[in-house]
């Protein structure tokens, strides 16, 4: 690559991306508006076959108010994420189960109310289960497989993954401020796995027509972010690491990943600005995002603004100027105009 | 005995050639080990525990000092267990079932071996049954780690395990956990940081004794 994708900084704007992604149910992102990402989780219980019912209830719960509230907003669209908790991943049919329950609600909402949604599976890098990690065989690596190869039967739009290659010797170099370990990493370690995993992902979601979105160094970064908020590293190391893992999360768009990226990858506006992918991002004004300053930077350019990972925790109080607030910057003045054609299939 | 300072500071420094070479030092002029290792080192190891509590300094600096200290107990212990001069209490410490993140539980681990104990890392993923080992090889403080919201229920699992088992002390830590999930699952203690968790086992063992 001679150039970065984008080519100027007047063309470095949010909810633009050189190669907008279409997904889901006439989801396109990075075409003309921010597109609203939700991502939940449940709150503290343990995941089995007494608690499974329960389990359901929740997430059933979740995505008819996630889906109710996008349509009272009138969002021009909606990205669903869907982030398998480790006993979902080890258990494919458990996932598996959860996403077709959000996707079927989807569906509903779109043929109701015409809410253009996708969703994205995210299954957990259950590698590292074992200690060391077995990263290319294995019984984890089998079920992560499987959940990403029954992905598009079960609804599923988008996969995505946090990968973990290389991360145990990262977080030991984390907290001795090893550089040149960071390095070997983050830039051997992480982007030899980064290759062959999306690799993987990337044949099982052509050979779907799903969408191969991206990845995040969550692991790496975000760690050393975390880790500096509460002084326990110094920020301007856990500054280099970031910028140390842009070429890990690029890996995965070399190889055939089309965006948009992660929401917790803060490296996202070097992937838009190297490869035009759209990029997810979140932060800031996400009450339970990681607290940093890289928010008003990455709000700048993201073409998904996401809520991070937020618990079932009922809260209540007036709303409506939240929402009109909400309505403003996803009115539908930039909607309408979009190409109906899938861009990354022709790339 | 008093305080040695330039040993003292050296590990404070994390200067581990200066640690071991002022330890064998004083041995050689007949400093008792216990001494050395109760007057000088833990009392050092302490203040590096305070300075990072008060955001003085930096893990990795801890780190540092942890492995002077290290390198100096390494000439200490074969000399303080042939004379049977000191017992060190036993700490188990590992992340909860479906849980993998272990830079604070490392940490906690690094911190209590440089406070003097015996620690047994029972790594990540640790289920019930896990602890349960540990107690009967007499591991009778056990120090549980989560990252996840999720996985906080794991300890609440091995606290009622251990519920008959007054002897048995636990204390939980990690990002997500509180003070207020401590006390409702029944744990014995919360540590905030890994300093603080020290102080805790340091405490829970002493209430121990004069119980």
């Amino acid at each position: 690559m001679a150039e970065p994708a984008v080519e100027s900084l007047e063309g470095f704007i949010f909810g633009n991306a050189p190669k907008p992604v279409c997904c889901g149910s006439d989801l396109v992102v990075g075409g003309g508006c921010v597109v609203p990402e939700i991502n939940f989780t449940l709150p503290p219980i343990d995941i089995d076959d007494e608690t499974w019912a329960e389990v359901r209830r929740q997430y059933e719960e979740m995505i008819v108010s996630v889906l109710g509230r996008a349509v009272a907003l009138e969002a021009p669209g909606l990205l669903v994420e869907f982030e398998t908790l480790p006993p979902m991943t080890d258990r494919p049919a458990l996932g598996l189960e959860i996403t077709r329950l959000l996707s079927d609600r989807m569906a509903e909402s779109h043929a109701k109310h015409g809410l253009k949604t996708a969703l994205r599976l995210t299954p957990n890098d259950t590698r590292e289960f074992e200690r060391p990690p077995r990263m290319r065989s294995g019984e984890h690596w089998d079920h992560m497989l499987e959940v990403i190869g029954r992905a598009a039967e079960h609804g599923a739009d988008l996969i995505a993954v946090e990968s973990t290659g290389g991360k145990e010797v990262c977080d030991e170099a984390l907290v001795e401020a090893d550089l040149a370990k960071i390095v070997f990493a983050l830039g051997i370690l992480g982007v030899r796995d980064m290759e062959f995993l999306w690799r993987h992902i990337v044949r099982e979601c052509r050979s779907q027509g799903i969408v191969p979105s991206g990845d995040s160094a969550c692991g790496f970064a975000n760690t050393a972010m975390v880790l500096a908020d509460r002084k326990m590293i110094p920020t301007v190391l856990a500054a280099v690491v970031r910028v140390a893992s842009v070429p890990r999360s690029l890996t995965a768009y070399r190889v055939g990943a089309v965006g948009p990226s992660k929401d917790c990858a803060y490296e996202g506006p070097y992937l838009k600005a190297i490869e035009g992918v759209p990029i997810s991002m979140e932060g800031r004004t996400a009450a339970c995002a990681h607290l940093s300053p890289l928010g008003n930077i990455s709000q700048a350019v993201c073409d998904c603004w996401s809520n991070e990972s937020v618990q079932n925790v009922q809260s209540s109080g007036p709303t409506e100027r939240l929402a009109e607030r909400l309505r403003r910057p996803f009115g539908p003045a930039g909607l309408g105009s979009e190409t109906r054609r899938c861009p990354q299939t022709l790339r | 005995m008093a305080r040695i300072n330039s040993l003292y500071d050296a590990v404070i420094a994390g200067n581990r050639k200066s640690t071991v070479q002022m330890v064998e030092q004083n041995l050689n002029v007949g400093f008792d080990p216990t001494d050395l290792l109760e007057q000088t080192m833990i009392p050092a190891m302490k203040e590096v525990g305070f300075r990072f509590s008060r955001g003085e300094i930096y893990v990795p600096e801890m780190l540092i000092a942890a492995r002077a200290m290290q390198a100096g107990l390494d000439l200490l212990e074969p000399i303080l267990a042939r004379t049977g001069a000191r017992t060190q209490a036993k700490v188990a410490i590992g992340t909860v079932k479906g849980d993998l993140h272990d830079i604070g539980k490392n940490l906690v681990a690094i911190m209590l071996k440089g406070a003097g104990f015996e620690v047994e890392d029972l790594g990540v993923d640790c289920a019930v049954e896990k602890f349960a080992s540990a107690v009967e090889r007499g591991f009778t403080t056990l120090c549980l780690s989560a990252l996840l919201t999720t996985t906080m229920p794991s300890m609440k699992s091995v606290v009622e395990r251990f519920r008959d088992r007054p002897d048995v002390k636990i204390v939980v830590g990690g990002a997500p956990v509180t003070r207020e999930f401590a006390q409702e699952i029944g744990a014995d203690a919360f540590g905030e940081d890994a300093n603080e968790a020290v102080q805790i086992v340091e405490r829970l063992l002493v209430t121990e004794k004069q119980s």
